[in-house]
């Protein structure tokens, strides 16, 4: 029986985060959710278990307040869901890697299953760094993917091109949203998730190492440099007129 | 004391824009390929040196293992790789053997006391965070963050290592993005699509906007992942941009969108909401009908 391991992230969402006129950022009114690009993969890892005839698990890594995370998790299918708490650790790229590969490890998982980037971070690190920690092979990008005896044959959106691969298991992949849909969980699949077990593990135990020599030094609200010059005029035709000759000027014609 | 700095790149022109990201240390990096890379296209960039990690996979990132042995071997502080989707996967993999701490498509990068300082977008590209890393560190640059460095003229010495083999990835074929899909990230001149627009149909007037300003057409989000009218669209997830100029019409400017535009030289906007975000975000807007403006802009321009 192969579980696949889905990471699913507690994020302040970023639609709530407010940027001051002093260039200050206030994360007070920021709610919690699970990253929005998660919820694919959570479903790509429900789909793939089934095909691969295993369990699907949700790894949550972060405070003890990211427990909510698994409720939501468990509603999209999963089997059961775990909370790795790192306390103060958090649960950054280099954090989140290492909990997935102990995770993985202890189960003896053999696919881990993450989205391509988180919608608070986007560092996109946490799947290559998992697999650079098991010495798996890691698959990034996947935009399509079916499983098939001990390996995966995948597509993946690479720079110029569509790759088709295979990939032994075990194995790290990452997904794009366009790899599958994240269906509305049913008030059915809401209700099942219920009596799912969802458990709690300590980051200390499983040998999750702090990162202590990277700090973030200053976080502020993103400028723009732009000039925000509005072109006006009575007409639409005195507006086009005078676009016209600035494209001109800014010799982009 | 110098930093030693390596750098991997998928092609000559991601190499020389790291050339420019290394200048911040005063060092003059050293270059790693793989595979079926050619050093002679990468020979006159200005690295001290070019290792070429050889081998029969034609999966740069395939050899992460044997770049991060390299790099343990070489004594290197520094690992600096342009973000394309290659180079970001590698230097997350060599983070990964390194177990040592990585930024992600910083866009600022200097040198502290023993330390490395770097700047990157998070939030969707509303707040910047700035970081510090002593010791070891590995940095993606964003492509277009920096300027790609004119050649030095010295050819560099090659040093060739057997790369070994990892056919755990095997590729079996590759194909083209789409019919006729066009690369955005190497178009000079961009006109962006949003919710504006209503129907398929009406995109014909953003075509002929285009082809007037001998411009590709591109989309935001929406259009590609829900409508399907566009196989990529620009924004965070999707390409990030760098070109001449960009000029949209109907689109709103979420960060998500915006982010994906910052290294563009020219941002022009038309949009009928005079409260649409894209508007702190532009050069140059117009607040109105993108159809009506269009049809008036169309004889300005021929």
């Amino acid at each position: 029986m192969t579980d696949v391991i889905v990471g699913c992230k507690w994020v302040l969402d970023e639609a709530d985060v407010r940027v001051q006129a002093d260039q200050s950022v206030d994360f007070s009114l920021a709610k919690s959710k699970i990253s929005e690009y998660d919820k694919n993969a959570i479903e790509a890892a429900v789909q793939l278990a089934q095909q691969l005839g295993g369990k699907a698990v949700g790894v949550t890594a972060g405070p003890a307040t990211a427990k909510k995370a698994l409720t939501e998790a468990l509603t999209r299918g999963l089997d059961e869901a775990v909370l790795v708490d790192t306390g103060d650790a958090g649960s950054s790229a280099q954090i989140a890697a290492q909990v997935l590969a102990a995770e993985a490890r202890e189960r003896g998982a053999e696919l881990i299953v993450v989205a391509e980037g988180s919608s608070d971070d986007y560092a996109r690190q946490t799947p290559s760094r998992a697999g650079a920690i098991l010495d798996w092979p890691v698959v990034t990008a996947v935009s399509g993917f079916a499983a098939a005896e001990g390996q995966l044959k995948v597509s993946r959106a690479a720079d110029d091109a569509v790759q088709e691969l295979t990939v032994t298991l075990p194995a790290v992949i990452s997904v794009l949203p366009e790899a599958c849909d994240a269906p509305i969980p049913s008030l059915k699949a809401a209700l099942a998730a219920k009596k799912k077990p969802a458990s709690e593990q300590s980051g200390a135990d499983l040998g999750v190492t702090p990162v202590a020599n990277a700090t973030t030094t200053s976080v502020t609200g993103y400028a723009s440099e732009r000039q925000c010059v509005l072109v006006e005029g009575d007409s639409m035709a005195e507006k086009a007129a005078k676009l016209a000759a600035i494209l001109k000027k800014e010799g982009v014609l | 004391m110098m930093t030693k700095i390596h750098v991997y790149a998928s092609s000559p022109e991601l190499a020389a824009e790291a050339i420019t990201a290394a200048a911040a240390f005063g060092a003059q990096p050293a270059l790693i390929l793989t595979g079926n890379q050619n050093p002679a296209d990468f020979a006159e960039l200005g690295f001290s040196e070019i290792v070429h990690l050889t081998g029969a996979n034609p999966l740069p990132e395939c050899y992460a293992k044997q770049i991060a042995t390299a790099l343990r071997a070489d004594d290197s502080q520094l690992f600096l790789v342009p973000g394309d989707l290659t180079g970001r996967d590698i230097a997350a993999r060599v983070a990964g053997y390194l177990g040592c701490p990585m930024v992600s498509e910083a866009f600022d990068l200097a040198a502290g006391p023993d330390a490395i300082q770097a700047s990157r977008l998070t939030y969707g590209g509303a707040v910047v965070q700035r970081q510090q890393i002593t010791g070891r560190a590995v940095v993606s640059i964003a492509p277009g963050a920096f300027e790609a460095a004119a050649p030095s003229g010295a050819a560099a010495p090659v040093k060739t290592i057997d790369g070994g083999s990892d056919d755990r990835v095997t590729l079996v074929a590759t194909h083209p993005k789409e019919q006729g899909a066009v690369d955005l990230t190497k178009a000079d001149k961009v006109v962006c699509v949003g919710m504006g627009f209503s129907a398929k149909e009406e995109l014909d007037t953003a075509y002929r906007l285009a082809k007037a300003l001998g411009a590709e057409v591109g989309c935001t989000r929406p259009l590609a992942e829900t409508n399907h009218w566009f196989p990529g669209y620009i924004g965070i997830s999707g390409d990030q941009i760098a070109p001449k100029l960009y000029f949209s019409l109907g689109v709103s400017g979420q960060v998500q969108h915006t982010v994906g535009i910052r290294g563009a030289k020219l941002v022009v906007a038309c949009s009928k909401d005079a409260a649409a975000p894209i508007f702190q975000n532009c050069d140059y807007g117009v607040v109105g009908d993108l159809f009506e403006l269009t049809e008036a802009l169309l004889p300005q321009l021929s």
